[in-house]
């Protein structure tokens, strides 16, 4: 019997310290990662949230990749020869697979990562103790501009889009907004943002965020509704106002797309890239800090040959020579092409990297230049260090004449046009085109023009397009099809937008897939 | 005292690529080698051959990859016999697993559109260490015709996996293009990389069985787990099950049949737990691998946030079984047959279950407990064996059939589409969703008179030849809003065969197994049948390959190069996923005794293995038997994994 009690004592022993050391030995923290609970403690937690915000740049569904093929091929501008058909009938209005993965998706994708990333940052950062006031400001001022700017590609593609404004759990089904509600947030944050943001940033912070990008950006939203008077006072603070002394037209044109003259004078809202991290395209560690335009547009062989420019584009440069007769140096910065050594035979050295037009085989094909690296690499890859001037200068002077014609004031509105020819030689409006005079429709149809000849190859058009809504009547949407066969597919009512990804109407009963779809 | 070694060593060169799918998707115009490409191999251009597909033979050569695997595994046990009728053992078991991977990217192309990538090395290595902690104490005891077996028992195991890896670029190569392939002989871009993953499991245990006269028995038991992969709240699960079997053989009133020799009535009902899910699914992290550009010299700088969601509640997914069935052993215990009928209702599967993008999730979708589904069946076990003189033989049938259906989804959803199928409470798993294929237009006018309700043609820009779809939603197009529910891709039933021949020395076994009436949606043969540029090029279609024309009209889709219409998720591409197939047949020959013993071997067999022998189906390409691991579209079928292999074995057994 005592043997036996020894051993039930021994036992219940056993198991009372066992019971004791039980949890502990379940108890077992991530040695890898910090949980978000240990984060978003100190200023160095907000610097590195907001810096996350902008590293969603780098990701293929945003500037990586997939917007350049978006803007820049949806509009009139350009085409695809993809061999992955169903990416490059993205780009002709025809959507077979509302749920495939390059092109339903991954824009919609990445913009609600950014959201996500921002809304962190506004949640969690208003409670962190920062010394410096305007620091923190700059903080929350950036986070509500990605928000925003996430937000803006959502109302220009899809219009009708959930409103997520706060965290999410898994199984979240947030709400449709509409379009007004959409362009309500972006206002709110945009408005919010520009009162936060510093006019600049230091030499070694360039490309965050400024007051100046905010409010330019809430300008575009502005007049993407057609409120015009709304975005003047905005463009105002750039054009005549005290923000006035950041901004500049730089002399030479080719500088705004090359990597030698980034962060100059002209750039408003610039995103930065480099060829210093050259991993892939997910948030692993060294993941790419470039961008793939310059390999998915570029010249067969070298580059993809995903991305195209009409013919057009050449047409209309060669419509107007300078004040010396010579060919509208824009041209060349813009697009590559058969006869462009003949056409600029002391400016072009004929080689395309390393090779003739001849040698590369490249025909008849136009192809867009802006952020090419034909003039100092013989190869493309996925990791191109050009910075991507999302606002430049010359675009704000554009808007700002847009918006004087549109509020009639056509006359005031020739002077910023006609700083952006003047740097590219050419001669002041009312000589070149004398009969438009004060005339609103034939300003606004020739500065349609004028935008085209600046800025084409830098995804704007597409939402000028859509602002002028240039589909909605038969000569206007005859004239995009001459320009773009693309548009044959075009349905009015419908083709303005595209379809939300099939996956997120079915696991979200209070979204609605957009009309037509 | 006891104890136990086992030793395993493991090389594997596994394939970089789908190569089975890209041999058969790569234009059959593109040379394999071609010199003016980078590395030397072909793969088509832009100008004539507009293909993306890959060049297999170029990305196995082009990517060397080698893994290893070195596994110890050892146990002591001791047991103490502390009175006559209780007995305490204590088990101590040691894992220890090494693997190695060594990857050797040499400089080239496989794929038209490729960026130029420099040759690298990337090795990784890591060690898996496993302790495991087994305390039992057992209780036997007879009285009389009673026998009570009783246990208790702790089980602790704790997993700690380390690994470290490196990277390097632009890999030293002598002058005959042999790369050193090692670390050192890399130059720039060096990276390392590390983490490690903990995880433990602790267990009580507890087991009575009692039975009278070998007549009547009862067995309960009970565990307790605890796993440190899920918060603390939910870390433990408690998971009872009792059976009952009744050998009514041995009843008084069935003495009488004497051909049957046992027969058993047996019930059980019983909770099992699991939780397969990966080490800290449950807790939100920081990724701190982000890193953004700024400034006038381009510098990098951190950047973190949360960029995955994920469950924090998530708890063990358990399954609860009733069964009732019988065994019997009849005709000299020659034929044996036992039978169940089982109700099963797993609780919480863990598994991950896409979320809406608008979470903003990173990449993949959060493990959660996403579904309770019911299953019930019918499993029947038929078995004959004998033996007469130098001959025995032995069969063995099995049956089964399972029906499940869906009781409740995750996050409180009542439908999931992924890919070609839907899953929906009330309906069993993943069932085929797609537009409905209803034959080829053979005409101008089929193609105009195909209208909906109101007239409107359905597919106007349809050409003869093209597939003409079924409008499910009477809108005058064809969209993915007219999927329907077009089939299922579970089985009616499974059987399996065994069956064995001896005769003297010489045995014989074979293996068969059916599996009948579920349907499979054969993507490779979308895929191939594609005319654009990622699927076979506009030239190349398999041999034989007929498609519609109007002097030859065949249901087989025209190619139209650069469209999808003909390719589109339709039940067009739905087959009869049944088969039948030979698993294994085995013949060997055992050596004589006489001769062995004086080399101190007891038994020598010598034998043959063919595996994958042969399939009976009516499955247009390849084996149907391939499975992808996706619960929720169970019968997708493509694009074309690499298949089951036909192989022959040789082998020896030696017994000492």
């Amino acid at each position: 019997m005592k043997t036996k009690k020894i051993i039930y004592t021994c036992c219940l022993i056993a198991c009372s310290l066992c019971n004791q050391a039980c949890s502990d030995l379940l108890d077992i923290d991530n040695p890898n990662k910090q949980t978000t609970n240990e984060f978003w403690k100190t200023e160095q937690d907000a610097q590195l949230g907001v810096n996350a915000c902008y590293a969603i740049f780098y990701r293929i569904g945003s500037w990586h990749r997939y917007l350049h093929w978006r803007f820049d091929l949806l509009s009139d501008e350009g085409y695809s020869m993809s061999p992955l058909v169903q990416t490059s009938d993205w780009t002709r209005f025809i959507y077979a697979d509302y749920n495939h993965d390059n092109n339903q998706t991954v824009i919609w994708r990445e913009a609600y990562r950014g959201i996500f990333r921002a809304n962190q940052v506004l949640t969690y950062v208003p409670q962190i103790e920062i010394q410096d006031a305007k620091k923190k400001d700059a903080y929350l001022g950036q986070a509500y501009f990605h928000r925003a700017y996430n937000y803006f590609h959502l109302a220009i593609l899809w219009e009708e889009v959930p409103l997520v404004t706060n965290l999410q759990n898994p199984g979240d089904q947030p709400k449709q907004g509409t379009l007004e509600d959409v362009w309500n947030l972006i206002e709110d944050d945009l408005l919010l943002a520009i009162d936060l943001l510093p006019e600049e940033w230091e030499r070694e912070e360039k490309g965050r965020i400024t007051k100046g990008a905010a409010k330019a950006l809430l300008a575009r939203a502005y007049m993407q509704q057609h409120r015009w008077e709304d975005a003047k006072k905005q463009l105002d603070w750039l054009v005549i106002g005290e923000g006035k002394k950041y901004y500049g037209l730089v002399t030479n044109y080719k500088d705004n797309f090359s990597h030698l003259t980034e962060n100059n004078k002209e750039s408003v809202f610039e995103i930065q890239f480099s060829d210093a991290l050259n991993g892939g395209e997910s948030d692993e560690k060294g993941a790419t800090n470039g961008h793939q335009r310059s390999i998915i547009f570029g010249l067969a062989g070298i580059g993809f040959r995903d991305g195209l420019a009409r013919p057009w584009l050449l047409d209309l440069y060669k419509q107007e020579r300078t004040k010396d007769g010579k060919l509208d140096p824009r041209l060349r910065v813009s697009l590559l092409y058969k006869d462009l050594a003949t056409d600029f035979p002391t400016e072009e050295t004929g080689k395309f990297y390393g090779k003739t037009w001849e040698e590369g085989g490249w025909g008849n094909d136009v192809y867009y230049r802006k952020y090419s690296r034909d003039d100092f690499r013989t190869t493309e890859d996925r990791h191109s260090q050009l910075n991507f001037r999302v606002i430049r200068y010359a675009d704000i002077l554009l808007m700002y004449a847009e918006c004087l014609n549109e509020l009639g004031k056509t006359t005031d509105a020739y002077t910023y046009v006609d700083l952006v020819r003047e740097r590219a030689n050419m001669r002041p409006l009312k000589e070149a085109y004398p009969n438009i005079g004060n005339d609103k429709q034939k300003f606004r149809e020739r500065l349609q023009t004028e935008r085209v000849l600046e800025l084409n190859g830098e995804c704007v058009r597409w939402f000028d397009i859509k602002r002028w809504e240039l589909y909605n009547t038969p000569q206007g949407l005859a004239a995009l099809r001459e320009r773009d066969p693309d548009y044959d597919n075009f349905i009015v009512g419908i083709s303005h937008r595209q379809p939300i990804p099939s996956s997120e109407i079915v696991n979200n009963p209070n979204l609605k897939q957009l009309e037509g779809y | 005292m006891g104890q136990s070694l086992i030793l395993s060593n493991n090389v594997v060169d596994p394939t970089s690529a789908n190569t089975i799918s890209d041999a058969l998707a790569m234009a059959p115009v593109v040379p394999i080698y071609d010199s003016n490409n980078p590395g030397g191999y072909g793969y088509g251009d832009p100008n004539t051959n507009n293909v993306i597909g890959e060049n297999p033979i170029a990305h196995e050569n082009l990517v060397e990859r080698k893994d290893k695997n070195l596994r110890i595994r050892g146990t002591i046990w001791g047991e103490l016999a502390i009175l006559k009728n209780l007995k305490y053992r204590l088990n101590l078991g040691y894992e220890l697993n090494f693997d190695q991977s060594k990857t050797l990217r040499k400089e080239g192309n496989w794929r038209m559109n490729m960026a130029h990538e420099s040759s690298y090395v990337d090795e990784y290595s890591g060690r898996l260490d496993k302790p495991l902690i087994e305390n039992t104490l057992t209780f036997d005891d007879k009285f009389g015709k009673h026998a009570l077996n009783v246990m208790i028992g702790t089980s602790y195991t704790k997993e700690t996996y380390n690994r470290i890896s490196g990277k390097i670029q632009d890999i030293l190569q002598t002058s005959e293009g042999k790369y050193y392939d090692v670390l050192d002989a890399g130059s720039t871009l060096p990276k390392v990389g590390g983490y490690r993953n903990i995880g433990a499991l602790l267990s009580y245990l507890g087991r009575i069985n009692y039975s009278y006269d070998d007549k009547y028995i009862l067995t309960a038991t009970y565990r307790r787990d605890g796993s440190s992969r899920v918060k603390k709240e939910n870390r433990w699960g408690n998971f009872p099950s009792v059976s009952a079997a009744w050998r009514i053989s041995k009843e008084k009133f069935m003495s009488s049949l004497n051909w049957l020799d046992d027969l058993k009535l047996r019930t059980s009902y019983g909770t099992l737990g699991s939780l397969n899910i990966g080490y800290w699914d449950y807790i939100p992290t920081i990724n701190t691998f982000l890193a953004a550009t700024f400034g006038t010299d381009q510098l990098q700088q951190n950047a973190a946030t949360q960029t995955n969601l994920v469950n924090e509640n998530l708890k063990w997914e358990s399954q609860t079984q009733l069964d009732f069935g019988f065994d019997a052993i009849s005709l000299n215990n020659r034929l044996t047959i036992s039978a169940d009928y089982y109700i099963s209702k797993t609780k919480d599967v863990l598994t991950a279950m896409p979320i809406l993008l608008t979470a903003g999730n990173g990449a993949g979708n959060p493990v959660v407990n996403a579904a309770s589904i019911e299953n019930h069946g019918f499993e029947l076990n038929i078995g004959w064996k004998e033996q007469r003189k130098d001959f025995t033989y032995f069969a063995n049938l099995n049956l089964s059939t399972v029906k499940n259906k869906v009781t409740s989804l995750g996050y409180g959803r009542n439908e999931i589409i992924s890919g070609q199928a839907r899953t929906a409470v009330g309906r069993p798993i993943g069932e085929f969703y797609l537009i409905k294929a209803d034959g080829i237009f053979q005409n101008e006018k089929e193609v105009q008179a195909h209208k909906n309700s109101k007239g409107t043609v359905i597919q106007p820009d349809a050409k003869p030849g093209d597939i003409r779809y079924v409008d499910f939603n009477d809108d005058g197009k064809i969209t993915d809003a007219d999927r329907q529910i077009l089939g299922s891709p579970h089985s009616l039933f499974q059987a399996g065969l065994n069956i064995g021949l001896a005769w003297k020395n010489f045995d014989l076994k074979m293996n068969w197994f059916m599996d009948i009436g579920s349907k499979v949606f054969n993507a490779t043969k979308q895929y191939m049948w594609g005319a654009d540029g990622g699927g076979n090029g506009d030239s190349n279609y398999m041999k034989g390959f007929a498609y519609w024309t109007p002097e030859h009209p065949t249901d087989i889709p025209r190619p139209i190069a650069g469209k999808i219409e003909n390719r589109r998720d339709s039940d067009y591409w739905l087959e009869n996923g049944s088969y039948a197939k030979l698993k294994t047949i085995s013949i060997g020959y055992t050596l004589p005794n006489k001769f062995l013993h004086r080399i101190m071997i007891n038994t020598c067999r010598l034998y043959v293995t063919c595996q994958n022998v042969f399939t009976i189906s009516k499955f247009s390409m390849q084996d149907p038997e391939y499975r992808k691991d996706n619960i929720w579209n169970k019968g997708y079928r493509g694009t074309l994994a690499y298949p089951n292999p036909f192989a022959i074995n040789f082998g020896i057994q030696l017994e000492f």
